[in-house]
């Protein structure tokens, strides 16, 4: 496999650009190019924990929730640059991967699944509830009047703060990219496939779902805090138990690989933005989508796509287990 | 018995709850041998490797490696130590490359010295970028075995490798059990009683949960006569 500098960066490029160009060429979808992008990082943390290590977690909404919040208070109550308020977001979207893994990931299956929903309706409930005082319950906080301007790219601008998204997004493509190549993205690729075989092998392998555990709670902290940024505002609907699904169907949707959870998200979000606009329950649609992915496309749009392209460069396809296992759901 | 042995578990008991199925067995490998385990089926041959290789835990009895009680150490430890175990099912990661499950061996013991371990098994070579899981049973054996090589361990522990492989597998893997037995010990459950003959040095033989013979003597190894204990 080619390891160069350049063989890192190439897909991310060509992904961004993509991105960029659909910016140009409709002009008027730039919140829905924040979204998918955003959403993508959000997907992509998922992906680490299920697509990798085949952890299905409901609680999801939870962690995005912290990134959100982190900011928004921050931004709301405490300070005006927006660096510091993502800054934030990180640290303790890694203060809760440090914090909550290790006691859920001794959690397997089901119990996993639901110790997560559990925590994502304790988090809703705080927020709405009991940290009432700073986060303004239902109601949300409001603080773009306090941005303060930010050197380089003023994040005080929506369009601004889609070049900076795309920045971010490509810095986490890159290490995405990294990951799915590295000795630590086989080791979590490993414990989905045998974990016995992994600790065989001389791997603590707690160790191991601890820090994809971890990394997947900076992530979606990270996409969390985006979100507060770009629309100066937030409320508990973020952190709500039953949009966990959303993340499982579009991680489901893209399946897997390093460009798995972008696809998923296009697929998750174009269905959402472009049914909505006709029907109202858009979910249906989205619903009959998964069924059929589930059915008849396991490789979901990623796979297929390389599977059609693998058909085009070879004059057949490859199995279709040959492409979606590289980190299929 | 030497008493400087490589490993010796003394009186291990092992249940499964209250079901009790190994029975103070009694074991001594040499540095430099191949042991091999005889037994008919459910003779409690491979939960005696499982709870050595620290994946089930004893009732009572020890189980010292190099000298240290390993009896309480978690898996991945016994491993790093230089103890490997390479299970029955000949389970590889199925949607990691050859290349990538070997890259999982060499950076927990952080040895990346290929060539040595791949000069057993030349026919890896050429399947380097092919996933784990579109190789046949031989190749995955041969791939386990390469994986368990690497951090030259002091000991390695096999189950039933030949277990439903084709009989040109076998002769590679008997050539290779050969080869390997030159700088690592071995311990072998095997129910492939001609190919024990061929590369036993010692053979305890196993029933109903109990070690009911040794044979040390090369004659009588290969005249098969732990036959009779099975």
């Amino acid at each position: 496999m080619d390891k160069s500098f350049l063989s890192y960066i190439r897909g991310p490029i060509v992904m961004i650009a993509l991105l960029v160009a659909a910016r140009y060429l409709f002009p008027n979808k730039m919140t829905f190019l924040f979204e998918v992008s955003t959403f993508g990082i959000y997907i992509i943390a998922n992906d680490i924990l299920y697509g990798y290590m085949g952890m299905v977690s409901f609680g999801q909404p939870f962690y995005l929730g912290i990134g959100a919040y982190t900011s928004a208070i921050y931004l709301a109550h405490i300070g005006h640059n927006i660096f510091v308020a993502i800054g934030l977001a990180i640290i303790m979207g890694l203060l809760a991967g440090l914090l909550f893994g290790p006691a859920y990931i001794r959690l397997r299956g089901d119990y996993f699944a639901l110790i997560n929903a559990a925590t994502c309706a304790m988090g809703l409930f705080m927020v709405e509830k009991i940290l009432y005082p700073i986060t303004n319950g239902d109601d949300g906080l409001w603080y773009r009047s306090r941005f303060h301007e930010t050197p380089f790219l003023d994040l005080r601008k929506p369009a601004d703060v889609f070049w900076f998204t795309m920045i971010v997004l490509f810095l986490v493509l890159v290490f995405y990219t990294w990951l799915d190549r590295s000795t630590l993205g086989a080791g979590l690729r490993g414990i989905k496939a045998s974990e016995s075989k992994m600790k065989f092998l001389g791997y603590d392998t707690f160790k191991l779902r601890w820090t994809g555990f971890t990394i997947m709670t900076i992530l979606a902290s990270l996409a969390g805090s985006l979100y507060a940024i770009n629309y100066g505002f937030v409320n508990p609907s973020i952190t709500e138990p039953a949009r966990a699904a959303e993340v499982l169907v579009a991680t489901l949707l893209g399946g897997g690989g390093v460009y798995g959870p972008i696809f998923g998200t296009l697929a998750f979000m174009g269905i959402k933005d472009f049914v909505s606009s006709f029907m109202d329950r858009w979910e249906l649609a989205v619903g009959v989508l998964t069924i059929i992915v589930c059915f008849k496309f396991k490789g979901g749009v990623w796979g297929t796509l390389q599977t059609i392209g693998a058909k085009f460069k070879t004059g057949k396809a490859k199995p279709a287990d040959a492409v979606s296992g590289e980190n299929a759901g | 018995m030497t008493s400087n042995a490589l490993l010796k578990v003394t009186d291990l008991n092992v249940s499964y709850n209250k079901l009790h199925v190994l029975f103070n067995a009694s074991i001594e490998v040499n540095k430099g041998e191949v042991v091999v385990i005889v037994g008919r089926n459910g003779a409690a041959k491979t939960t005696f490797f499982r709870t050595i290789a620290g994946f089930l835990k004893q009732d009572s009895g020890t189980i010292l490696f190099k000298g240290k009680d390993i009896g309480n150490l978690p898996a991945y430890d016994i491993a790093i130590s230089g103890l490997k175990y390479i299970h029955q099912d000949k389970h590889v990661f199925a949607d990691l490359s050859v290349k990538e499950n070997l890259e999982l061996g060499s950076y927990a013991t952080k040895d990346y010295n290929w060539d040595r371990v791949l000069e057993h098994f030349p026919k890896l070579k050429t399947l380097m970028d092919r996933k784990g899981g579109n190789l046949s049973g031989g190749e995955r054996q041969m791939l386990l075995m390469a994986q368990s090589l690497l951090g030259t361990p002091d000991l390695i522990l096999m189950d039933e490798p030949t277990e439903g492989l084709a009989p040109h597998f076998i002769d590679d893997l008997k050539a290779a059990f050969k080869k390997i037995s030159q700088e690592t010990t071995m311990m072998i459950i095997e129910q492939n009683l001609p190919l024990t003959a061929e590369v036993a040095d010692r053979v305890y033989a196993m029933k109903e949960g109990k070690v009911v013979a040794e044979i040390t003597e090369k004659k009588e190894i290969q005249a098969l006569t732990f036959e009779k204990y099975l």
